[in-house]
């Protein structure tokens, strides 16, 4: 079961089509589940209730033929619908400010996923050693402004916590794609491929990849094929794709390896 | 003496654009994963796979190909291909569907892939009944005429 975990959300309206035909591509590409991810640019604005609307009608159909572009296979036009997830991403910038993460903020529980993007070595460390999140996400398309280390990153690893690389600004970009192998292949060295995982971020439909593509990409970043599979997949013996029945479910819902 | 060992990647474009170009032929595939290839990969990464790499056959109307490289080195052209974004300045996806170790399995899964591409574009209207098996036809026999 492949799985992006990284599809953005767009705002208030905009790009809209442009998710649609993501979509169907990652459907006609072999992915079974997506998780729509909402960024909130920092924590003082009061979060406001999860505003993305899970279409069923989008998911339950086949991939229309009209904006498919005809290139895709038999069996994949028989795939599965796919699944989709909630996830909130919180941008933190500012270590003083109470980022309430804790299971009673009703706003958080709304969302099946949990993300954090710390963008100072201070708050990193914080999310490795307190914040109750299920993805540290970094900004690896461009240069870190800090250098992680290996007790803070085995911390959050033994805290269930996962360690987020998003492929697509290595495709748009040049430069982007120097530094996103560096960093990833930094994080790679650190955690030795353990809670890793590998999503999209794409925000047009042509920076998706295959999901055997992205398994060779992680090659490249130095991570080998079973390793680099495990990032990118999913056990169905889990409850994922009902995660509203669990209570812990932001830590179900994030754990593609554990499950 | 150990024989030299390939890898044969069945690769397939997707465009934006959906449309199918004629003129599109194997040599303009190849250039364009060598140019990306030494863009991602510097000197050493074209001079390495210079000897080997090689597109042996592509089909602009299922727009699948088959591409030949060294064993060794075969992730590198795998990830070059991956970052390939437009060709001819239409924006695609180079995605592999297949990869094989011998001549036999990737002829195999080439026509039977090429087979499944046209009968859906047949079944879309973008190609006619009597086209749809002309073509099927030289998939066929184009593919099995490879003599790699």
């Amino acid at each position: 079961m492949f799985v992006d975990l990284n599809v953005p959300w767009p705002e208030a309206g905009q790009n809209a089509p442009e998710l649609k035909k993501t979509l169907e591509m990652l459907q006609s590409f072999g992915y079974d589940f997506v998780a729509y991810n909402h960024v909130v640019p920092n924590a003082k604005t009061s979060f406001k209730p999860n505003p993305i609307k899970i279409d069923s009608a989008q998911t339950n159909t086949k991939p229309s033929t009209e904006t498919l572009s005809p290139l895709i296979s038999n069996a994949q036009l028989d795939a599965q619908p796919l699944r989709q997830l909630t996830r909130l991403t919180i941008i933190a910038d500012d270590q003083n400010s109470n980022y309430q993460l804790n299971n009673t903020n009703p706003v958080l529980n709304s969302y099946d996923i949990l993300a954090i993007r710390p963008t100072t070595e201070r708050l990193f460390q914080q999310a490795c050693q307190t914040f109750d999140v299920d993805i540290i996400s970094l900004d690896m398309g461009s240069r870190l402004p800090f250098y992680m280390k290996g007790p803070t990153v085995n911390l959050a690893i033994s805290r269930g916590i996962h360690f987020e690389i998003c492929y697509a600004p290595a495709i748009r970009d040049q430069t982007a794609r120097k530094h996103l192998i560096t960093n990833a292949a930094a994080l790679i060295r650190l955690t030795k491929g353990k809670n890793v995982i590998i999503t999209s971020e794409a925000q047009r439909a042509m920076e998706v990849r295959g999901p055997y593509d992205v398994i060779n990409l992680g090659s490249i970043f130095s991570l080998n094929q079973a390793l680099a599979k495990n990032c990118i997949t999913i056990n169905l013996t889990s409850n994922v794709a009902t995660p509203q029945q669990h209570d812990d479910k932001h830590i179900k819902a994030s754990c593609p390896q554990k499950l | 003496m150990v024989r030299f060992k390939n890898r044969y990647l069945l690769f397939e474009i997707t465009w934006e654009d959906g449309k199918i170009l004629e003129t599109l032929t194997d040599r303009i595939v190849n250039s364009n994963i060598k140019e990306s290839i030494e863009t991602n990969f510097g000197d050493y990464g074209a001079g390495i796979i210079a000897g080997s790499l090689s597109v042996k056959y592509f089909s602009p109307y299922t727009s699948v190909g088959i591409l030949r490289v060294a064993r060794d080195h075969f992730h590198m052209v795998w990830a070059a291909i991956t970052f390939i974004t437009s060709i001819q300045k239409r924006p695609c996806v180079v995605r592999v569907v297949h990869v094989a170790g011998t001549i036999k399995s990737v002829q195999n899964v080439a026509i039977k892939r090429g087979k499944e591409v046209l009968f859906q574009l047949n079944k879309k209207g973008l190609l006619k009944e009597i086209r749809t098996q002309q073509l099927s036809q030289q998939v066929e026999t184009d593919v099995m005429a490879l003599d790699l």
